[in-house]
């Protein structure tokens, strides 16, 4: 069933994706908060900042301490022993952004300050 | 306007260039709930989601119907260009997931049927039109129909694999369905009130009767801030109306000498008169006409 299963025809899958080599910038404080957070788990974990879709303006920003993937797809940056990957396909939105921490009660946590979003919503947790 | 002769004995169709994508993969709707302005979780196979995608400003992107399969949807857009909405489908894929977007404009035709009596396709292919009530779509073969009620007429979408061309054009031509020119098909969809892309394109769904697809209760999707600030403030003012005017025009728009303007949409020209789809102030809706600082008298006919 050529619609139904996808048989009968191929056609392009759609790969527009814009990938650039990733430069980011983390603040002293948001070393410190992913240091306490990894704690002694630097050789095997790694933070992923990823961009997906959703909010009001229509990308969010995702963070995960995950083990790391060994996958070739993400770009891994540095910062004083920890790792930081950022998937190709998220390169064009997160290129530039600067990671911060605020440890305040009210909005306090990592911070995004992304110079190449032409917008972004009142919340802060979405871009575009 | 009198359309029985293209609304009977059977119908005409259009090929529509439309743009189609296939999104595949565990996720999807709620991949699309993320970006489009209705809900879509929750939805179940063989079912039909109508929804638009806005820009961040609030104003349509693009106007989708989407049928789902099983960790499948076909996307038929409303633009014939497809591909600012595939980047922003695959853009926002989360890494972890396995969720492909395919281009289908190369492989799926889209036939659009209007006609009064649309029941005798259906028979031919052994359809019966409660099967497609409530939003639904059938298989026949490798078709997929879909149906449309209006007040005086019936819409069947049929998407089909390229190679069948021929074969669901003979079972047309049995049921008496004839191809449509483009301006008859301009004509006919104006008079019936059909919206198309250019009547919709970079407006503000409340100002073009699409109210049903904005859900602001379901969170946050691009424009929604807009949306609900002008709902919540009340300043949903204009709509989408038919204008006739006998004064042959080719301006997109006119000042209102009560205040106001009109913005046309869509237009064709018919016996010396300018038969449009238009946006007009919502306080002027319910009026015989209105009169522009232009010297033109446009007649105003309400939209279901």
């Amino acid at each position: 069933m050529g619609l139904l299963d996808g048989s009968g025809f191929s056609l392009p899958v759609f790969e527009e994706v814009e990938i650039v080599n990733v430069k980011i910038n983390v603040t002293d404080s948001a070393i410190d908060a992913m240091k306490k957070s990894m704690q002694d788990d630097y050789d095997t974990h790694v933070l992923v900042i990823s961009a997906e879709a959703g909010g009001c303006s229509g990308y969010l920003y995702d963070m995960k301490i995950t083990e790391n993937p060994n996958d070739k797809d993400f770009q891994r940056i540095d910062v004083d022993g920890i790792g930081i990957l950022i998937h190709n396909k998220d390169s064009s939105l997160l290129n530039g952004i600067e990671l911060d921490y605020k440890d305040t009660l009210m909005g306090g946590g990592f911070q995004i300050k992304n110079p190449t979003a032409e917008r972004e919503c009142g919340c802060g947790q979405s871009f575009g | 306007m009198d359309l029985s002769k293209f609304l009977y004995p059977t119908g005409n169709y259009i090929i529509s260039n439309n743009a189609k994508s296939i999104l595949s993969g565990p996720g999807i709707l709620e991949h699309l709930d993320k970006i489009i302005t209705t809900k879509i979780i929750g939805s179940q196979i063989n079912e039909i989601h109508d929804s638009i995608i806005c820009h961040s400003n609030g104003r349509i992107l693009d106007q989708l119907k989407i049928y789902i399969l099983n960790n499948k949807a076909i996307i038929i857009n409303n633009n014939v260009n497809g591909s600012e909405i595939r980047s922003q489908l695959v853009k926002g894929i989360p890494w972890n997931k396995k969720i492909t977007v395919i281009d289908g404009d190369d492989g799926i035709i889209s036939y659009r049927v209007v006609g009064s009596n649309i029941t005798k396709f259906l028979d031919y292919v052994g359809i019966n039109i409660i099967e497609l009530k409530g939003n639904m779509w059938k298989e026949y073969g490798n078709m997929i129909i879909s149906l449309t009620i209006g007040t005086d007429y019936e819409i069947l979408d049929i998407l089909v694999p390229i190679d069948e061309k021929s074969s669901i054009e003979h079972i047309m031509a049995k049921c008496n369905i004839i191809e449509s020119t483009i301006d008859n098909w301009d004509m006919m969809r104006i008079e019936l009130g059909i919206v198309d892309y250019l009547d919709i394109n970079n407006s503000i769904p409340f100002d073009v009767k699409l109210n049903h697809l904005v859900k602001l209760n379901k969170g946050c999707y691009p424009g929604q801030e807009i949306h609900a600030r002008l709902e919540s403030r009340g300043k949903i003012n204009n709509t989408l109306v038919r204008l006739r005017a006998k004064s042959d025009h080719n301006k997109k728009k006119f000042k209102i000498i009560e205040g106001g303007k009109i913005t046309i949409k869509s237009t064709y020209k018919s016996n010396e008169m300018v038969i449009s789809l238009g946006i007009i102030p919502k306080k002027y809706e319910n009026m015989h006409s209105i009169e522009t600082v232009e010297n033109i008298s446009f007649l105003i006919e309400k939209l279901d």
